[in-house]
């Protein structure tokens, strides 16, 4: 089946050039490219001549009208099907495949109009899930599922497909004279539908149908501003009411009474625009002139003149030169992979190990070409927000589901969600192709979607409930229920992958598994390419050690903050600093001390307060300043399954203090880029800290041997490469 | 572990219930409640309780067969669609038997002239010089009434006109069928 995509423009030249290499990345191939550019100013013409000249059908359009360069379009279009895509909107990898598949088995067909996410920064949503419009020109959208009922007055209703993202069967809108010319802008593609639905044809929506859209200016409207020739919406609405009303038979008095309707609808917002100053007096003027010679148009065309069709015989659009597939420039045979990675509290550029590691190998895979989404909880409303390396899908989730765990708040929530992750995953699957899922043991939210084996999925053990139950000595029914989820995970995951081995030593003793589908990856950092050198300034400062991680029992801060004032006892000059959150509510310290961990150290402490900061959450800017500033790091954690916190202090040349524990002898080699001690030994810690405190020497040598280990080791593209080649092992089976 | 299993092997169930292939999903949920029925069975020793959750899982069963039928209905009457979408699609271009027409012509404009309005209708006051400034309050307030009154009238009105759509489609596809009925009998008749 061929399909001609076609896409009308004006004035969007580096927008429209995104939208082809879109379209490059589709995955079926049997289509053309026809461009309808308008009375352009920019370099629109020269750009697509220079880039994809013989690969795409360049047509002009004279008139600043949309339908008139729909129509254009449609004259020249080949295929069987034609389909319509905003010059500023990403079609989905699978987009052209769904269009295909949809007509393909429904001979009745017509039209199909699908999902638009509004993806511009800061303002993210679905901008049209389900539309429908009435003969009365009443749009209504509805943005969430199940479909509600239309309040308007119209007598005909029908689905409608948003412009950006819609295809048509090409004999029905030949039949149908395509776009009616009168309209320029706004409600063109409602006003085809109501047409095509009322002569009895099939219109449908499909959500997997998607369409990624970030508006960008034009002469009609500026983006994020209320500059805009809104007098169109008045013209083509009012005109839509007009014709269609009358052909549906609505009573006139109902007819007129919209089109007053919105005419004065259009004046009050001006009104209100001009009141809260966010309009001129001049725009004011204008807007109110526009409007209402806008309305004395619309009326004297809608009630005397006849529509603006096509009027040609069918046999008229059909061309003999053959259809010039679109085809990618792309020379590159390397297998691009499409991935897709759940971990709910992922929020760029990852706040804690496993939103960093989440962070890691979505730039790592993104850097060798792979396509990668990542699945993250989003706080307010479903969207997606479109990233240098990928795409976040922000997903939302509500209790209504296995109601057997309602008395078990924890799981109850972790399967809900997970089973949410599920139906966006199985989404993805058919708008974007995906093939695999990475997703954390830790939380289980892979569960539902690896029980359902609709794509493989690779679970990523960097923590587990199970361990933290035993190191925080709590376990609840709820927690034994995350366990038993954890164990089903593993054992239905296609594969496990381990971030260290301690990570995998823990799995396999906690849940007893073989080594067959086990694979270790260490994760990589971007790393600082060059180091600052310290400054006078630096070296007469009182030196400063400091400490990163969650204020929890597991990350061995109690062990700290008792060896504080034994170093300080001996190093009265030097200073602490604490940085992240306190965790005393989770791990049961609040609940036999009543304190939090800094109101521990106060109340014990209180003479040594000020040399001791704790900053809370910082944010990655100050992180970076307080990791380049300190003299060393110290994190003396009883259990860490690799410790991201180590190599960003590494990189950053400095000496490391922590356990041998867990993976952190994987990481800091013990007496040369750190020194470990026994877990849990506040003595041993203080003299550690003491001894580096007191010799320069040994401090400097450290921190560059932890600089040179941290930058072989833990790089990014190392950890790409390793992970590539596993997964492409994995896919190909 | 197999409660937790089951459980999430019943939600995916219930989603396949919405999706396309509900025919499917149904034949599944009948094998899980066999097999839960052989696994009462054999676990529970109370005959009287045995009993209880056999006869629930047999309405179950039963309710279930009964969905499935429904769904071989919808099947069967989704095979039709085509023709009954292609007949609406020509109702504008192709002439129809003349009683179509007159009751199509008739019920489309009943239709179109129903409105269940409901007027002011009111006599003016007689009382000299503030009758007029009088009837006016009254006509305001009755509006006010009228208002609301009119919001009622206008949905029950599109109701109405909905259930009269349904009866033009289903007399334009009995019109569809009796053309075909005689197209039938006057092929055998030649033969």
């Amino acid at each position: 089946m061929q399909i001609s995509v076609i896409i009308n423009t004006i004035d969007r030249a580096q927008p429209l050039l995104r939208t082809l290499e879109s379209l490059e990345q589709q995955d079926y191939q049997n289509f053309e490219v026809i461009i309808v550019v308008g009375p352009t100013n920019d370099e629109t013409l020269e750009l697509l001549s220079t880039h994809y000249k013989d690969r795409i059908q360049l047509l002009r359009c004279p008139e600043d009208n949309l339908s008139q360069s729909r129509n254009i379009g449609l004259q020249a279009a080949q295929g069987e099907i034609v389909a319509f895509l905003d010059d500023d909107a990403l079609p989905s990898r699978r987009w052209l495949s769904i269009i295909a598949k949809l007509f393909r088995h429904d001979p009745d067909l017509a039209a199909v109009g699908g999902t638009v996410y509004l993806c511009l920064e800061g303002e993210e949503r679905i901008q049209h899930r389900y539309g429908l419009v009435s003969s009365l020109a009443e749009h209504v959208d509805v943005n969430s599922h199940p479909p509600i009922q239309p309040k308007g007055q119209g007598l005909f209703w029908t689905v409608r497909p948003m412009g950006t993202n819609m295809a048509f069967r090409k004999s029905v809108l030949v039949e149908l004279g395509g776009f009616d010319e009168f309209i320029r802008y706004v409600a063109e593609e409602s006003e085809l539908a109501l047409r095509m639905a009322w002569h009895g044809y099939k219109i449908k929506h499909y959500d997997p149908l998607i369409v990624y859209h970030l508006p960008a200016s034009s002469r009609n409207r500026i983006v994020k501003t209320k500059k805009g020739r809104w007098y169109h919406a008045t013209r083509s609405l009012v005109y839509f009411a007009l014709k269609n009303g009358k052909m549906v038979g609505e009573p006139a008095s109902r007819i007129w009474l919209r089109c007053l309707h919105l005419l004065n609808g259009h004046l009050k917002w001006y009104r209100q625009l001009y009141r809260t100053r966010q309009w001129s007096l001049i725009d004011f003027a204008k807007g109110y002139k526009d409007e209402v010679f806008a309305f004395i148009e619309a009326t004297a065309a809608g009630l005397f003149q006849p529509r603006k069709l096509l009027t040609k015989p069918e046999e008229s659009f059909k061309t003999q030169s053959p259809m010039i597939l679109f085809k990618s420039k792309s020379t590159n045979s390397q297998r691009r992979l499409r991935i897709a990675i759940a971990y709910s509290g992922y929020r760029p550029p990852g706040k804690d190990g496993i939103g960093r590691l989440v962070h890691a190998y979505m730039e790592g895979l993104s850097s060798r070409g792979h396509d990668v989404h990542v699945i993250a909880r989003s706080d307010d409303v479903e969207k997606v927000s479109l990233l240098e390396n990928g795409k976040i899908h922000w997903i939302t989730y509500e209790l209504t589901r296995y109601p057997s765990f309602s008395n078990l708040p924890k799981s109850h929530h972790i399967l809900n969600y997970s089973h949410a992750v599920y139906t966006k995953v199985k989404q993805l699957v058919e708008s974007e192709g995906i093939e695999l899922l990475i997703t954390p043991l830790w939380l289980t939210e892979g569960l539902v979607t690896a029980v359902s084996g609709i794509v493989p999925v690779i679970t990523v053990v960097e923590t587990s409930a199970k361990k933290l139950g035993l190191i925080h000595k709590q376990k609840s029914q709820d927690e034994s229920i995350i366990e038993e989820m954890e164990q089903l995970l593993l054992e239905r995951a296609n594969s496990i992958l381990c971030i260290s081995k301690a990570a995998k030593q823990m799995a396999q003793e906690l849940y007893t598994l073989g080594d067959e589908k086990i694979e270790v990856i260490y994760p990589g950092i971007s790393l600082p390419e060059v180091l600052e050198q310290p400054t006078n300034n630096s070296v007469s400062r009182p030196p400063t050690i400091l400490y990163v991680g969650r204020l929890e029992r597991r990350k061995g801060i109690l062990e700290l903050l008792q060896a504080i004032p034994k170093v300080l006892a001996l190093v009265p000059e030097a200073k602490f600093v604490i940085v992240g959150h306190d965790n005393s509510q989770n791990d049961g310290f609040h609940a036999s001390t009543g304190l939090t961990y800094e109101e521990f150290f106060s109340k014990n402490y209180p003479h040594l307060a000020k040399q001791v900061q704790f900053l809370g959450h910082v944010e990655e800017a100050k992180l970076d300043q307080l990791y380049r500033q300190c003299d060393i790091f110290v994190a003396p954690s009883l259990f860490e399954s690799f410790g991201f916190v180590f190599i960003e202090a590494m990189s950053r040349g400095k000496p490391v203090i922590s356990c041998a524990a867990g993976a952190i002898p994987e990481v800091i080699e013990n007496g040369i880029s750190g020194m470990l001690v026994e877990p849990g030994k506040s003595e041993a810690l203080a003299e550690a800290i003491v001894e580096l405190l007191l010799d320069t020497t040994k401090r400097t040598r450290m921190g560059e041997a932890a600089r040179e280990h941290a930058l072989t080791r833990f790089t990014l593209p190392r950890m790409a490469q390793e992970l590539e080649a596993y997964l492409l092992r994995l896919v190909q089976g | 572990m197999s409660q937790l299993y089951h459980s999430i092997q019943t939600e995916l169930m219930l989603d396949a219930l919405n999706a396309a292939n509900s025919a499917q999903a149904i034949s599944e949920l009948i094998d899980e409640q066999r097999k839960l029925q052989s696994a009462i069975l054999q676990s529970i020793g109370d005959q009287h309780e045995r009993g209880l959750l056999l006869s629930l899982l047999r309405v179950n069963e039963g309710t279930l067969i009964t969905v499935q039928n429904l769904l071989f209905g919808l099947e069967k009457i989704n095979a039709h669609l085509p023709e009954l979408t292609q007949a609406l699609r020509e109702r504008r271009q192709r002439p129809m038997p003349a009683t179509y027409e007159l009751i199509a012509g008739e019920l489309e404009r009943v239709a179109r002239e129903e409105s269940l309005q409901v007027d002011v209708v009111m006599t003016p006051s007689r009382i000299p010089v503030l009758g007029g400034l009088l009837t006016r309050i009254k006509r305001a307030f009755h509006s006010l009434v009228l208002f609301y009154v009119q919001r009622l009238a206008w949905k029950q009105t599109q109701i109405n006109r909905l259930q009269v759509q349904a009866i033009l489609f289903l007399l334009q596809t009995l019109a569809e069928q009796e053309i075909q009925r005689s197209k039938g009998l006057q092929d055998n008749q030649n033969h």
